[in-house]
């Protein structure tokens, strides 16, 4: 038994013998073909094979959603923290977020206007053209209501011009789907200010994901690609912090701070997580890609 | 414009969706006659969705399959919006019977037809994937996160094979995430995958000690007990640094890993599998295929490595360097 161990072992040390003086034969080379290389689109292949393997144990099927008839409507509290103000609003689980953000316009006047929204579960921005019911939002839940970066809101006094303003634009029913889709990309007046980044700061929703889920030290605000709003990117805020090079710059000083690598690590992330709210998707993608650190929840 | 057709359509889906998914089909084939594309695609999207709406998956499937014959027709191109409509009668379409397979079928011919990527448009095939992986259908939802080939795809997928496995057989998940991904000149989406692949494996069971080797400035591979696993993270790394047959120590280098992990047997030595590595050899280090039946495989890939004419294949596929704009592509 310890026999076989020991050569499991050997097997090992074999291995990481062999790939040690591997890659460093293959770090002297130059990369070719970059770590967000993806050949033309119109190149790739008519069907990426599957990998000819034995295919892995079948998986139970497992429907969790209720699928078919969803129209039974679902209460949701919708809560903001900066400013605080809370909304409830009675959803069906078929409308799509676009529809809701409406709909919580019109049913308060003191909250936001519909593109001035932004919905957040579990740090998950909820993108406009989906429906509600591809999220794992129940009845009774909280979603964190927050504004767009530019956005002027006081919840203490009813928003009267932007009431005018949508009654004498139609109000986007259920039955005028088209200008939901284009609603994200539309450009809108109001939003010309955009100094100021969006808060962070998440409450958990009650309800929990699943019964192994991590403890809720903080929650990721993970922006979702499809939602990235339009972010205006003039600001010479924007220009430095969304720059790669300034990231590294700032991993190499955390790194000389701290004595333990992870320490300086959770700093850096920590540090990009907060500024998160005025970058892109693909922005920080980027500043991944260039540091070389990929977030643990895969952001 | 549509409205007319929609005021005496939607106030029947409820009581009778028969007529409503007759009406909708009459007043939609009498707008396409007259050319008014348009107005048939709002009356048949909004028709589809809220018989989808109301469980009557066949009719609204229907209307969804006519929605993607006026597209054709229309020849509209893959937008935000025309896949936005279709995303949408995606989620409402349940997962009981055949109906939502039938329409994804339908949504991915049409998108590689208009769009640009000829398995499909990427955000659609992440829509399904993310849609069929949600539903816990892991064997459906694959080829979708394969074909879409996006960051985000990949990242699923590496949860998802996670998830899969549930701990066991993880080196078959690797590769089967990876080598895809590799042999469809997608580095971006191979390097995701792997890399959250290996970030998310269980601290616990087959990977007691990792050792972590740094590859060039701001890269490195994380050794783990599952001689698999570190194949595809090799692998990466050298395909990243091929260039055709102008790289000869990168070119060396794949032919030696190879042959190293190959004669370990076990999945590796599969035919199958050596003929996927074989292409990858041709894809990025210009080696060119074995002749004839691939007896041994690597034995002609050194024989013509060092030397050994080749004869001329057709076709062969070949790599555009990030930058480089000259060799027609491939396929």
């Amino acid at each position: 038994m310890s026999n076989r161990i020991s050569l499991l072992h050997m097997a090992a040390q074999a291995e990481i013998a062999f790939a040690q003086t591997f890659l460093q034969t293959l770090s002297t080379q130059p990369v070719t073909y970059a770590n967000d290389y993806r050949q033309p689109l119109e190149n790739s292949l008519k069907r990426v094979p599957i990998f000819p393997l034995p295919p892995p144990p079948k998986r139970q099927h497992v429907d969790s959603s209720a699928s078919g008839a969803a129209s039974s409507q679902i209460a949701l509290t919708f809560k903001s923290l900066k400013p605080p103000a809370s909304y409830t609003l009675t959803v069906s689980p078929t409308d799509t977020i676009a529809t809701i953000k409406a709909q919580l316009a019109t049913t308060h006047n003191t909250a936001p206007p519909a593109d001035a929204q932004r919905f957040l579960v579990k740090g998950k921005a909820l993108a406009d053209a989906k429906l509600l019911k591809e999220y794992n939002v129940q009845d009774g839940d909280t979603v964190n209501l927050m504004l767009k970066p530019g956005a002027n809101w006081d919840p203490s006094k009813p928003r009267e011009e932007k009431v005018e303003r949508e009654i004498l634009q139609p109000k986007p029913v259920p039955a005028v789907p088209g200008l939901f889709v284009s609603d994200e990309s539309a450009p809108v007046g109001k939003r010309t200010r955009h100094s100021r980044a969006p808060s962070i700061v998440l409450s958990p929703s009650p309800s929990s994901d699943a019964p192994g889920a991590a403890p809720e030290r903080d929650i990721l605000l993970t922006l979702d690609s499809e939602t990235t709003a339009p972010v205006e990117t003039m600001t010479t805020y924007h220009t430095t912090v969304a720059n790669p090079e300034f990231w590294e710059k700032l991993l190499a000083f955390v790194r000389n701070e701290f004595t333990k690598e992870a320490d300086a690590l959770q700093a850096w992330e920590d540090f990009l997580r907060a500024s998160k709210g005025s970058l892109t998707a693909s922005e920080i993608a980027k500043i991944r890609d260039h540091v070389g650190i990929m977030g643990m929840a895969g952001t | 414009m549509s409205a007319r057709a929609l005021n005496a359509i939607l106030p029947q889906v409820e009581k009778s969706p028969y007529e409503a998914h007759q009406k909708a089909r009459t007043f939609a084939s009498r707008y396409v006659k007259s050319g008014q594309y348009d107005t048939a695609i709002d009356v048949l999207f909004q028709s589809a969705r809220e018989l989808l709406k109301t469980g009557q998956a066949g009719s609204g499937v229907d209307l969804a399959g006519f929605l993607l014959e006026v597209y054709d027709t229309k020849e509209e191109v893959v937008t935000e919006e025309s896949r936005g409509r279709l995303t949408q009668l995606l989620a409402l379409t349940g997962s009981e019977g055949t109906w939502r397979k039938t329409l994804v079928d339908k949504a991915i011919a049409w998108s590689s037809k208009f769009g640009t990527c000829p398995s499909g448009d990427p955000d659609l095939q992440r829509y399904v994937g993310e849609l069929l992986y949600k539903d816990g259908d892991f064997v459906g939802a694959e080829p979708h996160f394969l074909s879409s080939g996006q960051r985000d795809s990949a990242r699923m997928l590496a949860e998802m094979f996670l998830q899969w496995s549930g701990g066991e057989k993880l080196g078959l998940f690797a590769l089967r995430g990876t080598f895809p991904y590799l042999l469809d000149g997608n580095i971006l989406a191979a390097r995701t995958f792997i890399k959250h692949f290996v970030s998310g494996l269980p601290k616990t069971s087959s990977t007691p000690s990792t050792h972590v080797i740094q590859t060039g400035d701001n890269d490195e591979v994380t050794m783990t007990a599952d001689s698999l696993i570190n194949f595809s993270q090799l692998a990466v790394v050298t395909c990243q640094r091929a260039n055709g047959d102008q790289n000869k120590v990168a070119r060396e280098s794949w032919v030696r890993l190879c042959g190293t992990y190959l004669s370990q047997g076990g999945p590796l030595a599969a035919p199958e599998v050596r003929k996927v590595l074989n292409e990858i050899s041709t894809l990025y280090f210009a080696i060119p295929p074995p002749r004839g039946q691939a007896a041994n495989p690597f034995g002609d890939m050194f024989s013509s490595l060092f030397g050994g004419a080749a004869p001329s294949q057709p076709a062969r596929r070949v790599l555009q360097p990030a930058g480089a704009s000259s060799t027609p592509g491939l396929d």
